[in-house]
């Protein structure tokens, strides 16, 4: 069940994305909402495949959220007023950094899930053109979850920006606790940080 | 009581010793050698996924000291696989793991005290934990111990030591500490200036195929920079790079291409699609 609410979190991980991220243009809901299914299904047909190997399952996990989800935009947000006095060096390393922290984080949790269902609930328009994407994740026990993903179309195929869970957009919760690092060590210092989260060694075989 | 002796009873004592020699002997193998068994079949559950019964064959082993289990317990307990998310018990038992001298878990359990999971940032602890791991060689703690001393955070800011331990961690293998070590002995910082160096470890960085590296070391492919020249192997990295994703790849890989002949350009085409990364062991 609390596997159940990562998975929620983490494909969800993204949805509340804020007008400074838009740019022009109007996404679809039907393609949207299309986008979602699709993603979704893929998604837990590969969760739920059996005798793949776990490190195998995570990989193909990340693949997944880093072709389907904008993490250089969402990173740049994140990072707040920060990103516009960074030096390049700082933004490099930082976006190669977030990306990587979002990436074994989420596949990390998700490697591991063995699925339930996911239906959509419904599409909204948001500011900027996007679209929001209601999905409910039914589960053996307890209340569905409902997660929000924000997509938003671009030549490049539909993106995730945000994942919104009962009301929260994780982009925004990530915003303010990266504020807080940022003005108590510096960008350096999150920097590091974020290094320290993403370097942790996993479980070993021997 | 008074104790039995005389010739017979020593004969009958070190008989019975040996055998409870025997016995001891055959105990520690019994139980050291399912333990073994046991391990692995916790490590076979967790790449099934199936965390719930790695944790509880992980568990004993862990409680009675292996380092290894309990390094694993507290992954499982730090990502929340099997158990409840919890950071404090993470922390315990990499604490534990740690002071057995596992090295990964004193490496682990320095980016707890630096993050501030589960417990309050604690920089002092974090750097002890990571110099313990370092000086055992941990190419992960050697690297952020480095720029932590090349950035002055946590630790005094000193470019000697930030190059030491960068050095060390390029040695490793990993790539991001060959591209600053390149960095370094390209301005002159913690280290004399040296081009022949310089372009060895961004070279090393390229060939475990960081983008930034390949198209940092094309530039002194085309100059000549630290590295004998040679334009067929600097479009090679040009393309890699910029199949890569990296921004300014694509744009130096027309400007060169510009001035290639084009079965030069063939011969550099080749050598990507035939090139491939050089895995570190990590």
């Amino acid at each position: 069940m609390r596997r159940l609410a990562w998975l929620a979190l983490a494909l969800f991980v993204f949805a509340g994305t804020p007008p400074a991220m838009a740019e022009e243009g109007r996404t679809s809901p039907d393609e949207a909402v299309k986008f979602v299914a699709k993603l979704s299904g893929e998604a837990l047909d590969l969760l739920r495949s059996k005798g793949l190997p776990l490190a195998e399952k995570e990989k193909r996990v990340r693949t997944m959220l880093a072709d389907n989800f904008d993490l250089a935009l969402i990173g740049r947000y994140v990072l707040g007023p920060s990103w516009r006095t960074a030096s390049d060096e700082q933004r490099d390393q930082y976006l190669s950094l977030f990306q990587e922290f979002v990436l074994r984080t989420y596949s990390r949790r998700l490697g591991g899930y063995t699925g339930q269902t996911f239906e959509i609930a419904g599409a909204s328009a948001l500011s900027e053109g996007d679209v929001l994407v209601t999905t409910r994740i039914s589960r053996p026990s307890g209340p569905p979850i409902e997660a929000g993903w924000r997509v938003r179309g671009g030549p490049g195929g539909h993106k995730i920006l945000d994942v919104v869970v009962s009301g929260v957009s994780m982009v925004v919760t990530q915003r303010s606790e990266f504020r807080a690092v940022i003005r108590r060590e510096g960008l350096d210092g999150l920097i590091e940080i974020l290094r320290a989260q993403v370097s942790k060694f996993s479980a070993k075989a021997t | 009581m008074r104790e039995i002796s005389g010739p017979i009873f020593d004969v009958i004592r070190r008989t019975s010793m040996v055998f409870a020699t025997g016995f001891l002997a055959a105990f520690v193998i019994l139980h050291s050698f399912p333990a073994f068994a046991d391990f692995s079949a916790g490590w076979r559950a967790y790449q099934q996924g199936d965390f719930a019964t790695a944790l509880k064959i992980w568990q004993p082993l862990a409680d009675k000291g292996d380092a290894r289990a309990q390094l694993n317990l507290g992954v499982l307990y730090d990502e929340g696989r099997g158990v409840a998310q919890d950071a404090n018990n993470a922390i315990k038992w990499w604490t534990l793991a740690a002071e057995n001298g596992n090295g990964e878990a004193q490496h682990n359990l320095g980016m707890m005290y630096l993050t501030g999971r589960g417990v309050p940032p604690d920089y002092k602890l974090a750097v002890k934990w990571l110099e313990r791991a370092a000086l055992q060689g941990i190419g992960r703690s050697q690297y952020s111990l480095g720029k932590m001393h090349g950035e002055g955070l946590w630790v005094k800011k000193d470019q000697r030591q930030a190059f030491e331990w960068i050095k060390k961690a390029a040695q490793k293998g990993i790539y991001q500490a060959q591209y600053n070590l390149g960095k370094m002995y390209r301005d002159g910082a913690g280290v004399e200036k040296n081009h022949e160096a310089a372009a060895y470890w961004f070279l090393m960085a390229a060939q475990q195929g960081y983008a930034k590296a390949q198209n940092h070391i094309a530039t002194r492919l085309v100059r000549g920079d630290g590295i004998k020249q040679d334009k067929i192997e600097a479009l090679k990295w040009l393309i890699l790079a910029s199949k890569a994703g990296y921004d300014n790849a694509e744009h130096n890989r027309q400007i060169l291409s510009r001035r290639m002949s084009v079965k030069e350009q063939e011969q550099a085409e080749d050598l990507a699609r035939k090139w491939k990364p050089q895995q570190a062991p990590q």
